[in-house]
């Protein structure tokens, strides 16, 4: 495959030599805590992290298939849908894409490039494919199905999309460039990649100046170091091992498979913590840098990368994420009823669709209409491209805050339940175990509501300071007051709905239209 | 043009040789009843009557017993209701028996939260042996 092109590398900050590539966060490096920037040096650190996901990746998907088709009961829906979504949500608040760092889906890698190598040929991902569009419409089709299948209920389909991510991971990377799976197909990935945004952390080079003089930047082809060269197979640049700052001894370390350059990164944006870079530097010059959580999203960083259809899917997910939790309230079935009448249909997923529908692009139409507001107050004039651009960013944080405030209900709802459920695993298959269910009642049910709102309306707050700091950094003097008012209010009334939607009843129904009458 | 993949060993094979076995080894359909694998009499019969829509708020479950074509009255009977969520907390009531042969019904049994439930009765014998037996109900909001 030809070497894709090196990012836009922007000019150094202060204009002439020197100084950093682009602006990137400088907060404490995480790396510095004793032992972690050894232990991610090691080559098996990944595969450290990841063989319990797969351990685990394994019993969902034979519970799944063979276990009590029971929702609460089973592995397959309960490590999923509660666990996994839940500290999901949590890893990219207070740490980052974690779980992408963790995740099992990339030991197919091995298995790939073993078949791959005596395929006679790789295809090249097609260019109409190179953007976030198949990622979006990807989300919204697990989304559907979620709710046109009830996956939440049903252990044995939770298993089949467990195998189906398995089984998409390895034939793209197969057939197709390393990488490919995650940068334009995984929608777990996506959802991470967009929301690690407002994680607080961030891959960073730690003196640009070492990076301006590496000529093979081993942190995005990877590097090759061997005591003896000749034995290096030649696939990546050579880095002789005395060249290289606490060696982390001989072997071909790949670079970064989604294609990011270390010190010109000003973004989470398809970084799979992964940590090649941090193996493949030779002058260990990588930091994992600790950010304000509103630090990225206010440099309006996919401007320069992927642009507005990342733009589009971030302002998308959050009337997906509201549908999401909607779905699970009284409200939901009264829409879904009315929709009936007006239109004569029973058909549920005809209705379900309708419903899709009329978030997305009523959602999509409102926050345009926020964001044209606020550009006009600012005498921005119209232009919904650049006003998308500008302020989507803002939508970014609120949608990040109610995912998380509603997969955060759900896993302090049942967190605990992982015990019974894993002696349920055993007891079913004979084992004399008595699973104390009790125990899912961990958590008080009347702090629910104060939590999730908590989260929802912190994160509203962020959107909030965004709003201003976009407003500030756009529009000069007195607009910058005038254009950030119709955002704000957008933020509160939007936030007002979804705290009313975590003050409502849940229930939990498959049946869009309930029992015929 | 290709890029040379990494080098990989068999070993690298493992994840995918066990993910292909458990696909083979799943690909049935979903069993749907029973408390446990802890093998079921097939003799011991056992249905499980709630009406199918329910309200949140208390309810009686009515458990029918039978042993071969025999009622079975000296049972030990409980009914669990599991919501169709994971991550919610199972109802567990005992049902004694009641009026007519083979009949039990529930004690203080309650829907504590609208949605979709699935009731469990697990009936055991007084000689030992076990039934299992299950309904689904669709219970609203008062
Ligand atoms: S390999 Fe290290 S020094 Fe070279 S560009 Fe990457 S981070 Fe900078
Ligand atoms: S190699 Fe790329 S994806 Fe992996 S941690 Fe570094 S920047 Fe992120
Ligand atoms: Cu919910």
């Amino acid at each position: 495959m030809s070497r894709v092109p090196l990012p836009q590398v922007a000019p150094p900050a202060g204009g002439g030599r020197g100084g950093a590539f682009v602006r990137q966060p400088r907060g404490p490096d995480l790396l510095r805590i004793p032992g972690l920037r050894r232990f991610l040096r090691w080559r098996y650190a990944r595969l450290t992290l990841q063989l319990p996901l797969l351990i685990l990746a394994v019993f969902v998907i034979v519970d799944g298939l063979t276990g009590r088709q029971l929702a609460p009961r089973n592995l397959a829906t309960t490590a999923t849908w509660l666990h996994y979504r839940g500290l999901v949500v949590v890893a990219l608040a207070i740490l980052g894409n974690a779980f992408c760092g963790a995740c099992p889906l990339m030991l197919t890698r091995g298995p790939a490039n073993f078949v791959k190598r005596r395929l006679p040929f790789e295809l090249r991902w097609p260019a109409r494919l190179r953007n976030k569009w198949l990622v979006a419409v990807l989300l919204v089709a697990v989304f559907y199905a979620y709710e046109a299948f009830d996956l939440w209920a049903s252990p044995w389909l939770s298993a089949w999309l467990a195998i189906a991510y398995f089984v998409g991971a390895f034939a793209i990377d197969v057939l197709f460039p390393a990488g490919t799976f995650c940068r334009y197909v995984c929608p777990l990935g996506n959802f991470n990649f967009l929301f690690a945004s407002v994680s607080p952390t961030q891959i960073t080079a730690t003196d640009p100046d070492v990076c301006r003089t590496c000529a093979d930047k081993p942190c995005l082809h990877g590097r090759e170091t061997y005591a003896d060269p000749a034995r290096a197979p030649g696939e990546r640049a050579f880095v002789p091992l005395d060249e290289v700052v606490r060696p982390n001894g001989e072997g071909s370390f790949p670079g970064c498979e989604t294609n990011l350059l270390v010190p010109t990164m000003t973004s989470n944006m398809d970084c799979t913590s992964c940590m090649n870079c941090v193996r493949a530097c030779p002058y260990d010059n990588v930091a994992l840098t600790v950010r304000s959580p509103g630090w990225e999203l206010q440099q309006a960083p996919w401007r320069r990368r992927w642009g507005l259809p990342l733009i589009v899917l971030g302002v998308m997910m959050l009337y997906w994420g509201l549908l999401n939790a909607v779905a699970m309230i009284p409200p939901f079935y009264d829409l879904a009823r009315g929709l009936a009448t007006l239109t004569g249909s029973r058909n549920e997923p005809f209705l379900l669709a309708l419903v899709f529908a009329a978030f997305t692009v009523g959602g999509g139409a409102l926050s345009l209409a926020a964001a044209l507001a606020s550009d006009a107050a600012g005498g921005a004039g119209a232009h919904p491209r650049r006003a998308l651009m500008r302020w989507g960013y803002v939508f970014v944080a609120m949608g990040f805050g109610f995912w998380a405030a509603h997969y955060l209900f759900h896993f302090l709802t049942g967190a605990a339940s992982i015990v019974p459920v894993f002696e349920h695993f055993f007891a079913w298959r004979g084992a004399d175990l008595d699973p104390d269910w009790a125990l899912a009642r961990w958590m008080p049910s009347r702090w629910m509501f104060p939590i999730s709102a908590g989260v929802s309306g912190a994160y509203a707050l962020l959107a909030a300071y965004l709003t201003v700091r976009i407003a500030l950094r756009d529009f000069p003097g007195a607009r910058a007051a005038a254009a950030m008012w119709p955002m704000l209010a957008f933020v509160v009334i939007l936030t007002a709905l979804q705290i009313l939607v975590l003050a409502q009843p849940m229930e939990m129904r498959g049946t869009l239209l309930g029992p015929a009458g | 043009m290709r890029e040379r993949p990494g080098r990989t060993s068999l070993t690298s094979f493992l994840p995918l040789a066990l993910l292909l076995l458990i696909v083979l080894a799943g690909c049935r359909p979903p069993d749907a009843g029973g408390a446990s694998a802890r093998a079921a009499d097939p003799d011991v019969r056992v249905r499980v009557e709630a009406p199918p829509e329910g309200v949140v708020g208390p309810e009686t479950v009515r458990v029918l017993v039978l042993d071969g074509d025999v009622p079975a009255s000296d049972a030990t009977v409980t009914v669990t209701g599991d919501m169709t969520h994971a991550g919610m907390v199972p109802v567990v009531a005992d049902a004694p028996p009641a009026d007519a042969p083979g009949a039990y019904l529930t004690d203080d049994f309650a829907y504590d939260m609208a949605g979709d439930w699935v009731l469990t009765a697990e009936v055991t014998l007084p000689d030992g042996r076990h039934g299992f037996g299950e309904t689904r109900v669709t219970v609203a909001r008062p």
